[in-house]
This record gives structure tokens, C-alpha cells and sequence, in this order.
């Protein structure tokens, strides 16, 4: 165990990107003097097991294990219910404790704006965020619609969601504004659902991950019109972003941790230095990125911080116009 | 001729439950836009509900069905004596913790089943109410990895 | 043909030591998690995929295919035994499998299950092998319309499972569907009857009920009743399985098996539903459907063959389409991503031999199920003899134990005691549990996809009829509801003095 390498908090405060580097520097130099983290930190996946957060949670802890990042253990713990509710409540009450993760997911934003929860992301601390899940908009490949040209002289469409507030609904009322046509979101019960509704011919389109409509791309079931992140994504090189065709759509979700409101600084600090070195390791690309074609991204605390307000007020404009508050 | 008399106030709990679907149905929105709303179904589910009891209840009222009470008053209390156990380890599990709040119930369960003290019986059952919850423990705990909520006594 | 010597080569990679070890650990703990009230396959994959992922490639996924589908073997074993569903697709062999297991053939009912169940699994598995892709794309055809028509066939022909009392089976029905409505709405979005508990926004889940309505209730009764009976009652020779039963219900079992694997390949459907239509139909085709209900093996032949072929039948989408069709599967498909493999239409093409040895592995591991389950029969069937004082502490115990595990949380352990009241109350004013139970299941898929229907067709109504399977599934609806009617108009006209004595049950139920 590089225990030495770990228990230098203070110094890397001062730099989040040469935190390691700097931490390895003046290991040997400065003795232990505030020891964190001391106890197991508690991981809460406020969802069951076999999701897609739960295996986000559990690689990052796996990862992280196998890097020997931290003199401690991480003990990931499922608290499903209440749409996660109920875990992430239990993480926002232990407030000022460092002990206890968790990772983001869209129920962290919806769920409270619904006051369906008495905590919301003002309760948590972000961390960081350490990889991007990309939406891409696809259509089968019998699709009359070519390009978002298509779509935008369409008239009226519809496309297929997971739940009434989620991600592609979010992404289809944004392409309601930017194209100037009319998307009718008829929310499914599930990806796979969701999926055999698109190759099925009975909604025009879909906004999806890469690792749910990637394999149907490449197998030519389906055909991707344009990705909704900033940047091109490297498994579709060839497939244009909204902002490149024009279309101010920008919408992807974040991988990320947060920790409860008000932790020492020193521990926001350290956690980004360890996310960071998750971020850019080997096992992560290898374990998460590769395998759920992810974009790799590193977001400090602080930038983290701004998207996670960002995201907030989007799912908030949603859901009042759909009169859900 | 009790049991004509429950089966009456039921009908009559469910006319109220039907009014209240209806009712708060109304308030999630019978229609939206062109579409159903989330309102709909409660609205006919309720309707139907309330329907159907107002005919159930005139026929028992009307004598058209009835009832001949099949439930002794020993069983009615037996299934109580259960019942208040069941939800004594609801209660109880966060101080005790699930594995000996279970093992209370096994106790109660047994009891009211053969309340008997003879030794044979006593031999058998208060060691099963011991071993099992822990093997439940094991099983579900350990082996399954579902955390079991732990008590004050730690177990 | 091309592909049978696929399957053979697939089946004789899966007698590799590591994958016959894998499929048996599988099928065992699929086996014993589907027996526990309440668990089933989507828990026991849940729960197993860790594990089996440390297996690595295919061991792994036959492990946990085993899970999956020795949870449909062992679901029906606390079903017969105890009158507590096993897991939701278990609920139907409560009906028939339990009166058996009371009249003293626990042997007999247990035999009958692994028969429909080795059966079942032996036409899913041929759905599977041979006909994966057709089947597959005629799945894509079901949309939300062709899924409203074929959830009011599914109810239409269970309409002869409402019991004395119509008015009373349609209440029950009607609370069904209001039980199902409680949580999360998807299609709009707000969170109904939740009654201000954060516990109750993902909805009621449907085993927290099974085994209260069904479970609790069915010890509650017994409480009067069974305690007085002698055990010695049972004979021997019912402690074991017969072979007549199964042929005897051969077709039974074909009409369970065919139903299971079209119904099971559907998006969004499930085993469950399956085992719904597969038992009213039974009840209506066979002879003796009217004393359905009361302990006839057929009665526990339909659900039992329509569960298992439907898990192997759920898993087409997902090996061919890469489409994870059900919550079990959506797991399974967690665990191709984590072994490194890209469910997809191309999963066929660039991992055949893994493919195909997985499928291998499963004919082993049903196989292999049918010999254990046989084995454990009697030994099973026996806990009968253990006196009422003794198993029912031990059962309640596992009960509060496994629908804990369901959600982590003893709020669902309240809501099962709930359940078992409310179901002792119904039982004993003769409002039948069945429709119950099949309104929660069925109706928010009703709901659903009638609203996603109107949603696309901005609110049209014609899309119903314009469809064409739509449309024959409508007209399928219509004459399993008139066919009754007719009948008896027919009836009355040729003999009007006396009916035939059978025609005036069915005719009334």
C-alpha cells in the first residue's frame, strides 16, 4: 500500500492536475499529519443491482481498489427505492462526513424537482465527474429521414424515451426549439423497449447511448443523424454534432462522484486527485470507457459543480412544461 | 350472519375508495392535449369500482348472496396473534435487528399454532427458532450479500 | 441441417468440466433463489452476476442463464408445497398446484411441474435455436397498438378465471388495475397514490403482493382448518412423480409452451403474462376446465411449460437483436457488456462459437434440472409430514427473509402483511384474488400502451382497427367474449329443456 503517496491532503489542495504528482513529491518529505481517509468509505448506490449506476459505482470502486489508490477499503452499498430517494437521502444526511460516496444519475436531479425528496443537489458536494455518456440520434436504416434536414421539414415526429423525464425527452424538447418541429416523446419502459420501438418503425427516432445503438449502427439496423455532445465522439467519427449542423443542442450525462454537503475541503481536494488518476488509467478506459463506449473527460470539483447546476435547470425547464411542476 | 354484515361494510369501504380515484384522478388530469392523462384510468378504474360495490352491496342487502360465517372466533385470534407479531418485526427489527426480531415471530408462530408446553414439542421448536434465523442470516447475508439490518445486540 | 450441427458442436464444447460446473452452480442457485418466496429470476441474476462474471466468457453467462431458468423450475416448488409464490411467474401454479399439494399429492403436482417445465424449456429452447430470427423481427411488429389488442385478448380470455361472482371478479379486477397505477407514471410523468411515501414512488412491486395475497392468506386459512388434519392421510405413491399425468396433458402443455415462447419474446411482456394466458386458455380448451382451480395437474401443466419456454424465449431479442426485453434480461445483458461482448444484431456473426456454446449449455442445464428436481421430489414433497407448529414458524421466517431482499427494506415486508390481510378479507367475502393479481400484472401494460398509442396517433382511435395484427387480435377478443354468448343462444334453442350440465358452469363463469 503507497499510504505515504495518500495521506498528504494539504498539498493536493494546491493543484488539482498535479495532484498525484505532487503528492508522490513531498510523500516522503512531510510524515502523515491529518490522516484521510482513516475509515472505510462508504459507498451508496441508491439503486439495485445490475444497473447500469450500479455497475458504474461498483468499476469505479473496482478500479480504484485495483490501482491501490487509497489506504481504505470502499464498501459499495445498494439503498434502492423511492426512484433513488432513499439512498441518496441517506448519503445528504450525513453532511460534513467525507466517509460517504455516491455516483449521479438523472433520478439525482428529477426525483427532488418532483419533491419527491426532501434533499436535492444542494445537499451534496461534486467530486468530480470522470467520463461523458453521449446521446446520439438514430433512426433505422428504412427511415425516410436522411439527415436532421429531414427532420427539421418533417412536420411532426415522434421518438421513443425512457420514462416521461429522462435524458431523450430532455433532448427531444431541445430539438423541439432548435429545429423548429414538432417531437412527440412516447415514453417506453425501458432501453430495450425503447430500442425495438425504433427498429420496429413505430416511432421515427430515438436518442440513445452509444452503448445501446451502437451495435445496430454498425450491423446497419440503424443510422445515426448527429451526436449531442460538444465534440465528435470517437467510436462515430464520421457522425456531425448538433452544433456543427448549427443546432444549439448540447446534452450529455456525466459520470461522476459527489460527496454530502459540507466536507472539509482537503477531502473535495483529495477525491479529485484520486477521480483524476481514475480518469486516466488504463483500468478504467479498459473496465468502463471501452466497454460502455463512454467519452473519456476529467471535470474538477468545481466545473463539475457548474454542470451539475446546468443539468438542474434543464431537467427543471422540462418538467414545467410538462406540467409536472 | 356476521359475515353478511362485514361483506356490506366492505362493499361500502369500496364505494368510498372508488370516489376517492375518482376524485383524485380528476385532480392528476382525465385528458392531456389530444391524449389520455395520468387521470384517466383512476377516473374509469374508480367509476367501476364504485359501480360494482353499489350492485354488490344491494344484493347482499337484498339477500341475494349471503354468507354463512365461516371463521371461528379461535382463528380469528390466532390470525390477529400472527398479524401483531408480523408487524412486531416490522417495529422491532431496527432495535433488535431482522435475524432475532424473526426469531421472536418464530416463537409467537409456533406457539399460536400448538400451544402446548410439552416437552417434545418445546425440544424441537426453541432450537429451530434459534438455528434457522441464523442460517436465514447466513443465507440471505452472507452467501446472497443482502444487507441485513443488524440490531443493537449486533446481530 | 446447418444449424443443428452448430447446436451439437455447442452442446459438446459445454461438456467442458469448468462450463458443466458453471451450469449446475447456476441452475442450483436459480434453483434455490427461485424457491425462496418473493426472490426470482431478476434478483437471482442480479444477485449472481459478481459471481458469475468472475467465471469469465462462457461459464459465465451459463451460469447465469442457469440462474435464470432453474428460477422458473423453483418457483413452482413453495407454490405447490406452501401456496407461496416462488416469484412472480409462479403465481398461476399456486391455483392448481397447491389444492393438489393439500389433497396429498405434493408428489404428483411437483412431478407434473418439472414435466411442463423440462417441456416448456425444451420448446423455448428450439424457439431459440431455430427460429430466433424470425420470431425475433416479428416481435419488432408489436408497437404500442399491437400490444393494447393483444393485453385485451390476454384479459378477455381470462375472463373465465373470475370465479363465482362476476361483479365481485370485476372489483377485484378494477383493484388490480388501481394497485398497479400506484408510483411513478411514465408516460406523464407525475407520481400517483403513493399517499406521501417516498417508499412507494417506483410503484407496488408485484411478488411484495403474490405472496402476501396469495402466501399469507393461504397460512392465515390453514390456521382453521389444517392444523386438525391427520398426515397420515397421505399416501406414498403421491409423493411421486407420474409420467401419465404428462402425457395425459400433452396438449396442454404445447398450447403453454407455444404461448410462452411468442408472449415471452415480446418487449415488455414477460413470462408472467404468459402464464396468464396460458392457464385461461387451458382452462378453456381441456376437458375437464372446469375443475380448474380445484387441483387438476393440467392446471398446473399451463403456467409451468409457459414460464419456462418464455425465459428462454426472452433471451431472442437479446442474442439477436441486442435488445434486453425484460428486467432479467436487461441484467443478463449487463453481464455480455461486463465479459467484454456487444449484445447486437452482430453478436451472432462476430461470437458464434461462444454463442453457440452457451446455448449448449443450456439443453445441458435443463437437462440437468430435470434430474435434480426429480430426485428432490419426494424428499421436497415430505416437508409436508413436518406438523404445522414447526414448518409455519420456519416459513414465515423466510418469508419476512425473502421479501425483504426484494427492495432492502421492511417496508415491503409491511406491505406484504398488508396484503395477506386484505387477501384473508377477500377470501373469505368470495372475491377471487386471481383477477386480482392479473390486473396488476396486465393492467398498467394496458394503460401504458394505450396512452403511447394515442400519444403517436396524436389521439386517433382508428389506428386500433387501421393495423392489421392489431385488428386480429381485436376480432380474436371479440370471439373468445361472444363465443359464450353464442353458445348459449344456440343451447337454449336446440335443447331448451335441459343443458348440457357442463355448458351451464362455463357458461356462468
Amino acid at each position: 500500500m503507497n499510504c505515504f503517496g495518500l495521506s498528504t491532503i494539504r498539498k493536493a489542495t494546491t493543484a488539482t492536475g498535479l495532484a498525484m504528482a505532487a503528492s508522490l513529491l513531498v510523500a516522503t518529505a512531510e510524515p502523515a499529519a491529518a490522516e484521510y481517509p482513516e475509515e472505510d468509505i462508504q459507498m451508496i448506490i441508491p439503486f439495485g443491482v445490475g444497473g447500469g449506476s450500479d455497475t458504474l459505482a461498483r468499476t469505479i470502486a473496482n478500479v480504484i481498489a485495483e490501482l491501490e489508490l487509497l489506504p481504505v477499503s470502499i464498501q459499495p452499498e445498494n439503498r434502492p427505492g423511492g426512484s433513488g430517494a432513499i439512498g441518496y437521502t441517506s448519503v445528504a444526511e450525513e453532511r460534513g462526513n467525507p466517509n460517504v460516496i455516491a455516483t449521479v444519475s438523472v433520478s439525482f436531479f428529477t426525483t427532488p424537482l418532483r419533491g419527491a425528496s426532501p434533499v436535492s443537489y444542494k445537499d451534496f458536494t461534486p467530486l468530480a465527474a470522470i467520463s461523458i455518456s453521449p446521446y446520439i440520434m438514430a433512426v433505422a436504416s428504412d427511415s425516410p429521414l436522411k439527415s436532421l434536414d429531414d427532420v427539421k421539414s418533417a412536420g411532426r415526429l415522434t421518438t421513443a424515451t425512457v420514462g416521461a423525464v429522462s435524458d431523450p425527452s430532455l433532448l427531444a424538447a431541445l430539438t423541439t426549439k432548435a429545429l423548429d418541429v414538432k417531437i412527440d416523446p412516447v415514453p417506453f419502459d425501458g432501453e430495450g423497449e425503447a430500442l425495438a420501438a425504433a427498429l420496429g418503425g413505430h416511432v421515427d427516432f430515438v436518442f440513445m447511448n452509444p452503448s445501446e445503438v451502437l451495435q445496430q449502427i454498425e450491423a446497419g439496423a440503424m443510422r445515426p443523424l448527429a451526436v449531442s455532445t460538444a465534440n465528435r465522439i470517437s467510436v462515430l467519427p464520421e457522425t456531425p454534432t448538433f452544433k456543427e449542423l448549427g443546432y444549439d443542442i448540447e446534452h450529455a450525462q456525466l459520470r461522476g462522484l459527489v460527496m454530502p454537503a459540507d466536507v472539509p475541503a482537503e477531502a473535495v481536494a483529495y477525491w479529485e486527485g484520486i477521480l483524476k488518476q481514475v480518469a486516466d488509467s488504463d483500468a478504467w478506459r479498459e473496465q468502463y470507457i471501452e466497454r460502455y463506449l463512454d467519452e473519456p473527460a476529467f471535470l474538477p470539483s468545481a466545473d463539475y459543480q457548474k454542470k451539475i447546476e446546468e443539468m438542474n435547470s434543464g431537467y427543471k425547464s422540462l418538467m414545467e412544461e410538462l406540467g409536472l411542476l | 350472519m356476521v359475515t353478511n354484515r362485514v361483506d356490506q361494510l366492505f362493499a361500502f369501504f369500496l364505494i368510498g375508495l372508488g370516489c376517492y380515484i375518482v376524485w383524485t384522478g380528476f385532480e392528476y388530469g382525465y385528458k392531456r392535449d389530444t391524449t389520455p392523462g395520468p387521470g384517466f384510468f383512476p377516473v374509469i378504474v374508480g367509476t367501476v369500482i364504485v359501480a360494482l360495490s353499489v350492485v354488490n352491496l344491494l344484493r347482499s342487502l337484498s339477500g341475494a348472496e349471503s354468507f354463512e360465517d365461516s371463521m371461528e372466533l379461535s382463528e380469528i385470534l390466532k390470525v390477529a396473534v400472527i398479524t401483531l407479531g408480523l408487524l412486531g418485526v416490522v417495529l422491532l427489527t431496527e432495535y433488535l435487528g431482522l435475524t432475532i426480531a424473526v426469531s421472536l415471530l418464530m416463537l409467537i408462530v409456533g406457539f399460536t399454532a400448538n400451544p402446548s408446553h410439552e416437552r417434545g414439542f418445546l425440544l424441537r421448536l426453541l432450537p429451530l427458532c434459534i438455528i434457522f434465523p441464523l442460517f436465514l442470516k447466513i443465507s440471505f447475508g452472507t452467501f446472497l450479500d443482502i444487507p441485513i439490518p443488524v440490531g443493537i445486540f449486533g446481530l | 441441417m446447418e444449424i443443428f450441427s452448430l447446436l451439437f458442436n455447442g452442446i459438446a464444447e459445454a461438456t467442458a468440466v469448468t462450463t458443466l460446473l458453471a451450469t449446475a452452480f447456476g441452475a442450483i442457485i436459480g434453483l434455490i433463489i427461485g424457491a425462496l418466496p418473493g426472490l426470482g429470476p431478476t434478483a437471482g441474476v442480479a444477485i449472481m452476476l459478481p459471481v458469475a462474471i468472475g467465471f469469465g466468457g462462457v461459464p459465465a453467462l451459463a451460469c447465469l442463464a442457469g440462474v435464470y431458468y432453474g428460477a422458473m423450475f423453483g418457483g413452482a416448488v413453495t407454490s405447490i408445497l406452501l401456496g407461496i409464490p416462488g416469484d412472480a411467474p409462479s403465481v398461476m401454479t399456486v391455483l392448481d398446484g397447491h389444492p393438489m399439494a393439500k389433497k396429498g399429492e405434493a408428489g404428483r403436482a411437483l412431478g407434473m411441474s418439472v414435466f411442463a417445465s423440462f417441456f416448456g424449456g425444451m420448446i423455448g429452447l428450439l424457439g431459440l435455436v431455430v427460429l430466433s430470427i424470425p420470431i425475433a423481427n416479428a416481435a419488432l411488429a408489436f408497437g404500442p397498438t399491437e400490444m393494447t389488442a393483444l393485453m385485451c385478448l390476454a384479459l378477455s380470455l381470462a375472463s373465465v378465471l373470475g370465479g363465482r361472482n362476476p361483479f365481485k371478479a370485476f372489483v377485484a379486477l378494477a383493484l388490480g388495475f388501481w394497485l398497479g397505477m400506484v408510483g411513478l407514471d411514465p408516460i406523464a410523468g407525475p407520481i400517483r397514490f403513493n399517499f406521501g411515501f417516498i417508499e412507494l414512488f417506483d410503484g407496488l412491486d408485484f411478488p411484495v403482493i403474490a405472496v402476501g395475497l396469495f402466501g399469507l392468506t393461504a397460512m392465515y386459512t390453514s390456521f382453521g382448518s389444517e392444523v386438525k388434519k391427520e398426515a397420515a392421510s397421505f399416501k406414498y405413491s403421491n409423493l411421486f412423480p407420474r409420467l401419465k399425468d404428462a402425457i395425459s396433458a400433452k396438449w396442454v402443455l404445447l398450447q403453454g409452451a407455444v404461448i410462452g415462447v411468442f408472449v415471452g419474446v415480446l418487449p415488455g411482456v414477460g413470462a408472467t403474462s404468459a402464464t396468464m394466458m396460458s392457464y385461461a386458455l387451458a382452462k378453456r380448451i381441456s376437458k375437464n376446465g372446469d375443475q380448474f382451480g380445484t387441483g387438476v395437474p393440467e392446471g398446473v401443466a399451463a403456467p409451468e411449460a409457459a414460464n419456462n419456454s418464455a425465459s428462454y424465449s426472452s433471451m431472442i431479442p437479446l442474442f439477436t437483436l441486442g435488445i434486453p426485453g425484460s428486467a432479467t434480461t436487461a441484467v443478463m445483458m449487463g453481464g455480455l457488456l461486463m465479459l467484454g461482448l456487444q449484445p447486437g444484431p452482430l453478436l451472432f456473426s462476430n461470437n458464434g462459437d461462444f454463442i453457440w456454446t452457451v446455448f449448449g449449455s443450456f439443453w445441458i442445464g435443463n437437462l440437468m434440472l430435470v434430474f435434480l428436481t426429480l430426485l428432490l421430489t419426494p424428499l421436497l414433497a415430505s416437508i409436508l409430514f413436518v406438523s404445522t407448529a414447526l414448518l409455519y414458524p420456519a416459513v414465515f421466517a423466510t418469508v419476512i427473509f425473502g421479501v425483504f431482499a426484494i427492495e432492502y427494506s421492511m417496508s415491503g415486508v409491511f406491505i406484504t402483511i398488508l396484503a395477506g390481510i386484505f387477501g384473508l378479507i377477500l377470501q373469505k367475502l368470495d372475491y377471487p384474488p386471481v383477477p386480482l393479481i392479473l390486473g396488476l400484472i396486465i393492467g398498467p401494460m394496458l394503460e401504458r400502451n394505450i396512452r403511447r398509442t394515442l400519444i403517436q396517433s396524436e389521439g386517433d382511435l382508428a389506428v386500433f382497427v387501421e393495423r392489421p395484427i392489431a385488428l386480429t387480435l381485436f376480432l380474436l377478443t371479440a370471439i373468445v367474449l361472444l363465443l359464450p354468448v353464442l353458445k348459449r343462444l344456440l343451447n337454449s334453442r336446440s335443447k331448451p329443456v335441459s343443458p348440457d350440465p357442463a355448458q351451464e358452469i362455463q357458461s356462468k363463469t
